[in-house]
């Protein structure tokens, strides 16, 4: 299409492998690794491969403030959020019915929340305010006696938007209700001590945090009352929540994501807080274009924007070579306006044409300086050819 | 969506968007409010001096647009009805999903042809 290089603006979907956590991973890999089937402990190559495991759990817990034993391996983020969802209602059903999500939950949520609805379940699903956020007295107000679980994300991973988990941790809590967090896009880019905060089931997933696609884990709270009934059958692994061989490369690339990031998180907030505010102010000075959930706490990396007078498609076409997403790229095959921002009250072409801009690691000032350039010549291009419709009646 | 390289010319140049002043015009949008279209030109003698464009719409819109205005200009009012949605199907490869949007281009430079019809061009 373009023969300039692209400029990767789309962290939020995926990160690339950091250059130590491939090394890290690589080590597993070839027969001189650590290859071994980590449930082989009778032998030392298994005894070496458990122990990569759980030096890697180790290194999660620490990123999270949890104990290793509180965090079960799976495929990603959306396994984990299928586990803490089907797991505690399916285990918990004879105590009631019911459970609270939201409506801009991503899909792993809410797909599983329309399984438990086949299964019998009733299922109450909150709407954001006008900036995206949950309101904790809106989940308060949701819950009932035979509320068994609430699910809330800690930040939206379209709008980039924080939730209060901890206010409506502490809601659910004094209900007797479990909470459960999809913190995909929180885990490596917010300081989180779980020790401390009223969560009972959170998942994450390495590839947010420049670890490997492929693996993630499920926080399970080590309090009474707290339990998922596994998903799969198998051999026993991961306490038998989650058994499967455990892929040790993965699980050693998910350990030295988080170390990374551990080392990394304080800084890395501040550098891209600045480079979000050079983007936002580069984005803002473009005509009818606004933020969503401006008005919100929002996580440095991302910044969505709705942009008026053009068409959605023709404004991806148009931007090029910038590597962007339309709302969120899990659902983008779709080709449906993102329902997040419809939620939040944009209408069907606002929504169809926002675009998020999601910053990570690599991303430098010039990439954001050359992002801003290329989104104001889209948008002038598309407006100068629909400025003859100006005036016509609608 | 994968646009072929005459699609992508024709919307990235996009030459013909515009007004021609003082011209006949006519315009057409889609059911759901998704695309929206008016086509504007001069005429004498029965023919096309200039046309010009402006829409809301995808690559594939704009692009048909744009091929119109070119197909049109300098040639006779009449040959607007050859321009249809099969033929920028034809001309930029467009997927079948697109057919809906192309027949909007389409209503718009009939619209068009009316005008002209009514301000004294043959059609």
């Amino acid at each position: 299409m373009t023969d300039e290089q692209p400029i990767y603006l789309d962290y939020a979907a995926t990160t690339p492998v950091d250059d130590a956590v491939a090394a890290a991973m690589a080590v597993c890999l070839g027969r001189d690794g650590v290859y071994a089937n980590a449930s082989s402990r009778m032998h030392e190559p298994g005894r070496r491969a458990a122990e990569a495991v759980e030096a890697a759990r180790s290194q999660l817990a620490e990123l999270v403030g949890a104990q290793p034993a509180e965090l079960v391996f799976t495929s990603g983020a959306t396994e984990a959020d299928n586990l803490a969802i089907l797991g505690a209602a399916r285990y918990f059903a004879d105590r009631g019915r019911h459970l609270v999500t939201t409506r801009i939950e991503h899909k792993a949520v809410l797909d599983a929340a329309q399984r438990l609805e086949r299964e019998g379940f009733e299922v109450t699903r909150l709407e954001p305010d006008g900036e995206g956020r949950i309101d904790p007295a809106a989940v308060a107000g949701a819950l009932r006696d035979d509320t068994l679980l609430a699910s809330v994300m800690w930040v939206n991973n379209e709008t980039g938007v924080v939730n209060d988990v901890e206010a409506i941790g502490r809601v659910c809590r004094e209900r007797g209700v479990l909470f459960h967090v999809d913190a995909a896009q929180a885990v490596g880019k917010l300081p989180i001590d779980l020790a401390s905060l009223p969560i009972d089931l959170l998942a994450l997933t390495a590839h947010k945090f420049y670890g490997p696609k492929g693996i993630g884990a499920l926080y399970i709270a080590d309090r009474p009352g707290v339990q998922v009934q596994p998903l799969l059958c198998g051999g026993g692994q991961e306490r038998g929540l989650r058994p499967g061989t455990l892929p040790v490369h993965q699980i050693v690339g998910l350990g030295a994501a988080a170390a990374r990031a551990q080392e990394e998180l304080a800084a890395e907030r501040g550098r891209l807080a600045a480079l979000r505010q050079r983007l936002t102010a580069g984005l803002t000075a473009v005509a009818d274009v606004c933020i969503n959930g401006a008005g919100a706490e929002r996580i440095p990396g991302i910044v969505n924007v709705s942009v008026a007078g053009v068409d959605g498609e023709s404004l991806f076409a148009s931007l090029e070579p910038l590597a962007v997403a339309s709302g969120s790229a899990c659902n983008s095959t779709a080709g449906e306006p993102s329902y997040v921002l419809r939620a939040l009250g944009r209408d069907d072409r606002l929504a169809g044409a926002s675009v998020r801009f999601s910053l990570g690691r690599y991303t430098t000032a010039g990439e954001v300086d050359r992002a801003v350039s290329i989104f104001a010549r889209a948008v002038a291009h598309l407006r100068r050819i629909a400025a003859p419709l100006a005036g016509r009646a609608a | 969506m994968n646009y072929g390289a005459e699609v992508l010319t024709l919307f990235r140049e996009a030459a013909h968007a515009g007004r021609v002043a003082g011209g006949a015009s006519g315009g057409a949008r889609g059911r759901t409010g998704g695309v929206e279209i008016v086509f504007s030109a001069a005429a004498a003698g029965g023919t096309i001096e200039s046309m010009r464009f402006g829409a809301l719409g995808c690559p594939w819109v704009i692009a048909a647009c744009e091929w119109a205005c070119r197909q049109a200009e300098g040639g006779p009012v009449a040959g607007l009805a050859s321009l249809d949605a099969a033929a920028f199907a034809a001309a930029l490869q467009a997927p079948a999903e697109k057919t809906g949007s192309l027949l909007v281009v389409e209503d718009a430079l009939a619209e068009l042809a009316r005008a002209l019809a009514a301000a004294g061009e043959q059609r």
